[in-house]
């Protein structure tokens, strides 16, 4: 008989979640509760990685093309909903979720879709700083 | 130090004030993060040091993304699928993420490269690409010919970029599992 385990978001709402696709979690794996609760993560980010967690669970081969554009459809979010994904993921460790938003993330960079704040506006001088730098080392 | 006036201060009030904007702009508070939001109208003493401030382009749920914000292992592993050509734009981006992007710089050649970096001084195998050779020194490291007075200050900032470092291999972050 599998277990259910509760996951709660930062929001309060609670989340059931069979064994199988909860354990994808290291972070739950290693809980010794079968109740976890996501600081800061809400649940309509946490229903998306219990979402993902779920079809994982059920496909024994991630290799399989069907899962590969699911995947890629999952990912395929705006860039505020995927860092809250990348940070969930984190705290849950989910290894193949957090390569897939990151690898996303990386994508975007290079596609220059990506825009961030600090992309938009720096506010750092490098050369200013390398000056600065090799002053203090006494150059 | 802070070398460019940005607006992450902690310290501003939080007013909160909704649809189109008070006259004075508002702060939203974001758990610990402050992000301010531009005014139309006249400058405010709390503005006075912020008079460049800027037009976030966000989603206003009430957070932006930051690549900042992320985990420095998660920061690092983004950068690492970056190509050379496109982490140059991010280079001057801000400090964070300048050390970020050296540090994956670094993991890129480590682990792409399959035989053993040979150090400076031993024989350089001249039968291989150069390209690589020219790699391994750091960009803009300066040419140290006696000790270095700060060694402390570098110790302590390698420490911190090495700990970031540790922690992402410990979790594995860095492996690449696929062989294809």
């Amino acid at each position: 008989m599998s277990r259910v385990f509760k996951l709660k978001s930062s929001d309060n709402e609670t989340f059931e979640v069979e064994e199988a696709a909860a354990l994808l979690s290291e972070t739950i794996k290693s809980s010794s509760s079968t109740e976890i609760t996501v600081p800061n993560v809400k649940a309509e980010i946490l229903g998306k990685v219990v979402e993902w967690c779920n079809k994982h669970a059920e496909s024994e081969d991630t290799k399989d093309q069907l899962i590969k554009e699911w995947d890629a459809e999952f990912v395929s979010v705006d860039q505020h909903v995927l860092f809250k994904l990348i940070t969930a993921a984190d705290y849950l460790q989910i290894k193949e979720l957090v390569d897939q938003l990151t690898q996303r993330v990386g994508d975007m960079i290079k596609a220059k879709t990506l825009k961030t704040v600090e992309m938009t506006y720096p506010t750092f001088n490098v050369e200013r700083e390398v000056q600065e730098e090799l002053k203090s080392l006494g150059f | 130090m802070a070398l460019g006036k940005n607006c992450r201060s902690s310290s501003l009030k939080c007013s909160f004030s909704s649809g189109g904007g008070g006259e004075e702009g508002f702060v939203r508070a974001l758990g610990r993060k402050r992000i301010e939001i531009p005014d139309a109208g006249p400058k405010t003493p709390l503005k006075k040091q912020r008079s460049e401030c800027f037009a976030f382009d966000f989603d206003f749920e009430g957070e932006s993304s930051k690549l900042e914000a992320l985990p420095r292992e998660i920061l690092i592993k983004i950068l690492c699928g970056v190509d050379h050509e496109d982490l140059k734009q991010l280079f001057s981006v801000s400090k964070a993420i300048r050390e970020a992007t050296l540090i994956a710089k670094q993991l890129h050649f480590v682990y792409s490269t399959p035989r053993k970096i040979p150090a400076f001084r031993t024989k350089i195998d001249f039968s291989e690409s150069n390209d690589e050779l020219d790699e391994i020194e750091a960009p803009n490291a300066p040419r140290l010919h006696r000790e270095l007075p700060s060694r402390k200050k570098l110790e302590e900032i390698s420490v911190n970029l090495l700990d970031s470092l540790e922690e992402g291999i410990r979790r594995g972050l860095f492996m690449d599992e696929d062989d294809e």
